[in-house]
C-alpha cells in the first residue's frame, strides 16, 4: 500500500525526522564525551564533530516539495578554535606549557541536545497525528 | 482558532442543506416509483424500464468501483484512506437503496395479485 | 449553484491530510539551515470563490512558503510551536469534516430505510 497514500507519505516523513535528529544526538553525545580528550590516537585534541541536515527532495505533481530530512554526513568543525590553556605539569602541555583542549563548548552542546530532543519528540507527535486521522477515516466505514 | 473552525463548518453547513435536497429526492423518487407500480396496469410497464435500468446500471457502475477498490490500493492507484471509504459507502447505500425497490416491488406485485382473482 | 456535498467533504479531508503532510516536512526541517516554512491554503481559496458566486470544483489546495516570518541565523524560519499548532488544528478539521460526512452518510441510510 505504498504509493501515492499520503498517510504512508507523511509518517515516512516523520521518520525521516526521528532519524535525523537521532543522528544529531549521537554526534552530541560523543561530543560531550570527549569534551575533555587532549590526546586521540590520530594525535592532537579531539575535534568537534558536527551533523548537515538537508531537506529530502521528491518531485510531486511536477513540484519539487521537501518530503522529510536527511542527516548527509558528519563533519569536522574546523572553524572553532580550540581553548589552550597554559599547564605546564599537565602530560600533554606542549614545549610552551600550553595544552590544548578540544573545540567543543559544553554549554552550547546542550543547548543543541534539547533541540533536537524537542524536534524528535515533535517528529513523534505529528506521526502520531497520522495514525489518528486515518482510524478516523476508516471510521467512516463503520 | 475557535472562530476560524466556525466559519469552516459553516461551510460544511451549507453541505448539509445540499445534502438534506439530496436526500428530499431521493425519497420522492422512491414515493413515485412505488406509487406509479402500485397503480400500474400491464400496458403502463414499459415506462419503467428506463427509469429501472438506469438505477441498475448506475448501481452496477458503483459496485465495480467498490470492487476495483482492494487492487487499487495493492497497486498504489487511490491517494487515500478517505476517499476509499467514501466509494465503498457510495456503492454500499446504492446497493441498500436498489433493495428496498426490489423490496417495494415484490410488495406492490404481491399486493396486486391479490387484488386479481 | 448545486454543490455535491460529499466531493466537497472529500476534497477538504484531502486538502487537510496535504497540510499534515507539509506540516510534517516543516517539523522535519525544523534544525535544516536556509529551510523555509511551507503553508497550504485551500478554506480560504473555497470562501473566496464561493463568495464571488464561483464553483467550488475547480478550487484546489496551494501549497507556497512562508516568506513572512523571519528566519533566524542559519536562514531557518520554523518555529515548533507554531508547526504543533498548525498541526492540532488541522486535526481539528479533518474530525469536523468526516464527522459530518458520516452525518450525511447515515441522513441516507435512514431516507433509504424510512417506512419500515
Amino acid at each position: 500500500m505504498d504509493g501515492n497514500n499520503g498517510f504512508f507519505t507523511g509518517m515516512r516523513i516523520c521518520a525521516s525526522g526521528l532519524t535525523a535528529e537521532r543522528e544529531r544526538m549521537d554526534v552530541i553525545a560523543e561530543n560531550l564525551a570527549n569534551a575533555r580528550t587532549t590526546r586521540t590516537p590520530d594525535g592532537g585534541p579531539y575535534r568537534r564533530k558536527i551533523v548537515l541536515f538537508e531537506p529530502i527532495l521528491a518531485e510531486v505533481e511536477g513540484e519539487e516539495r521537501a518530503q522529510g530530512v536527511k542527516a548527509t554526513h558528519v563533519g569536522v568543525d574546523r572553524v572553532t578554535d580550540f581553548e589552550r590553556v597554559l599547564d605546564p605539569g599537565h602530560p600533554d602541555a606542549g614545549p610552551d606549557g600550553m595544552v590544548v583542549y578540544p573545540n567543543v563548548n559544553t554549554v552550547m552542546e546542550m543547548a543543541d541536545l534539547i533541540t533536537a530532543m524537542r524536534a524528535y519528540e515533535a517528529n513523534l507527535t505529528a506521526q502520531e497525528n497520522f495514525v489518528r486521522m486515518a482510524e478516523r477515516a476508516l471510521d467512516l466505514l463503520r | 482558532m475557535v472562530d476560524r473552525i466556525g466559519k469552516e463548518t459553516a461551510l460544511a453547513r451549507e453541505a448539509m442543506r445540499a445534502a438534506q435536497r439530496m436526500v428530499d429526492e431521493r425519497v420522492a423518487t422512491t414515493r413515485s416509483i412505488a406509487g406509479a407500480i402500485e397503480g400500474a396496469r400491464p400496458a403502463q410497464a414499459a415506462d419503467f424500464e428506463p427509469v429501472l435500468a438506469a438505477g441498475v446500471e448506475h448501481l452496477d457502475r458503483q459496485v465495480r468501483s467498490a470492487e476495483s477498490m482492494p487492487i487499487d490500493l495493492l497497486t498504489g492507484k487511490v491517494d487515500d484512506f478517505h476517499e476509499i471509504a467514501v466509494q465503498l459507502k457510495n456503492a454500499e447505500l446504492s446497493f441498500k437503496f436498489a433493495m428496498e425497490i426490489r423490496n417495494k416491488l415484490i410488495d406492490a406485485y404481491r399486493e396486486v395479485m391479490r387484488m386479481s382473482v | 449553484m448545486q454543490t455535491d456535498p460529499v466531493g466537497l467533504m472529500v476534497r477538504l479531508l484531502g486538502s487537510c491530510e496535504l497540510r499534515a503532510r507539509v506540516v510534517s516536512a516543516n517539523i522535519a526541517n525544523s534544525n535544516t539551515p536556509g529551510y523555509v516554512r511551507q503553508v497550504v491554503r485551500f478554506e480560504d481559496l473555497l470562501r473566496e470563490e464561493l463568495q464571488d458566486g464561483g464553483d467550488a470544483v475547480a478550487v484546489l489546495p496551494e501549497l507556497a512558503p512562508d516568506l513572512e516570518t523571519p528566519s533566524r541565523p542559519d536562514g531557518n524560519n520554523v518555529s515548533l510551536e507554531l508547526e504543533l499548532n498548525a498541526m492540532r488544528e488541522n486535526r481539528l478539521l479533518y474530525e469536523a469534516y468526516s464527522s459530518i460526512l458520516r452525518s450525511h452518510f447515515s441522513l441516507l441510510e435512514s431516507a433509504i430505510s424510512e417506512g419500515r
